[in-house]
């Protein structure tokens, strides 16, 4: 009988094709962030709010992940930007690969920034690794305060949470201070962005950071 | 998550590496579920009870240790 060691990381295959992705985007200077959320909780809503702001100031693409349909793809084309859907049929996160399929699709060289929607799910994307520079989660308080405890990898692995549905907070019953205690102590280092994507309130400084981070990239 | 998939992966993986190494069948599997890398023990095994079929690892055992942290890898396997 032989024993084999293999110590083989079941995600490398993912991890190799990601640093690939991340190599094309530096060589293109394009800057990528992935944003990850549970479904509704407003990451097309934020793209449609932020995209007249950052259009201003950068050139911006968009791929969106969906179980299915380009409904999200077609509100986002209507602001003018390149989009790229990526329908996953079935599976509950965006892969590297599917990355790599869809930088194929756009046309780098006319790119600084691009933004993938993955699909709506707190607890599988944020295990795939897809070449991004910088994560982003987002939470809407109509979902409540107790999520970053019971979905801790998705926060805790973030450059940064944006609270949305800031303009519900009469109606809802949301502990703040328990999300910010919670998140605080399971991600120190990451800012925290209160904004309503709907009404536009909180959403510059969200977008400054974002430009901030692009250029100290120096991509 | 996904742990069909993910045991899809593990299975062609050590497949190749059977191969490679000119074995014939795999009779364990010991793979390392860290706590915070969100792969489910039990789901995992039963994903194993029905992939392993027609493969090198149709007669092998799977046994996973959990571990503080995210790691999630195959530490090593057994045959001949």
């Amino acid at each position: 009988m032989k024993q084999i060691t293999l110590k083989q990381q079941v995600l490398q295959g993912n991890k190799i094709i990601a640093d690939k992705n991340r190599q094309i985007l530096r060589e293109h200077s394009v800057f990528m962030i992935n944003l990850m959320s549970s479904p509704g909780a407003g990451k097309t809503t934020l793209l449609e709010s932020s995209l007249p702001y950052i259009k201003k100031h950068v050139r911006i693409g968009v791929i969106e992940g969906d179980v299915a349909t380009t409904l999200d793809a077609e509100r986002i084309a209507a602001f003018g930007v390149n989009v790229a859907q990526i329908n996953t049929h079935g599976a509950c996160h965006l892969d590297a690969q599917m990355i790599s399929r869809a930088l194929a699709s756009l046309d780098l060289n006319n790119l600084d920034l691009l933004v993938i929607e993955n699909v709506g799910n707190l607890v599988c994307p944020s295990e795939f690794d897809l070449g991004e520079n910088l994560r982003v989660s987002l939470l809407s308080i109509t979902e409540g305060a107790d999520k970053v405890m019971k979905y801790p990898s998705v926060f805790a692995y973030s450059d940064a949470v944006i609270l949305n549905k800031l303009d519900l907070l009469p109606y809802v019953n949301f502990d703040m201070d328990q999300f910010l205690s919670t998140f605080q102590k399971c991600n120190p280092s990451a800012p925290i962005f209160k904004v309503s994507a709907s009404n536009g309130e909180g959403m510059e400084s969200w977008i400054r950071w974002l430009l901030q981070r692009k250029e100290d990239s120096c991509l | 998550m996904h742990e069909i998939s993910l045991m899809h992966s593990i299975l062609s993986i050590i497949e190749k590496s059977a191969r490679e190494n000119r074995m014939e069948t795999v009779s364990k599997i010991k793979l390392v579920l860290g706590t915070e890398s969100l792969v489910m023990a039990g789901a995992l095994h039963f994903a194993f009870e029905q992939l392993k079929q027609k493969t090198l690892a149709q007669e092998a055992v799977l046994e996973t240790e959990e571990r503080e942290g995210r790691d999630f890898f195959i530490d090593y396997f057994e045959g001949e």
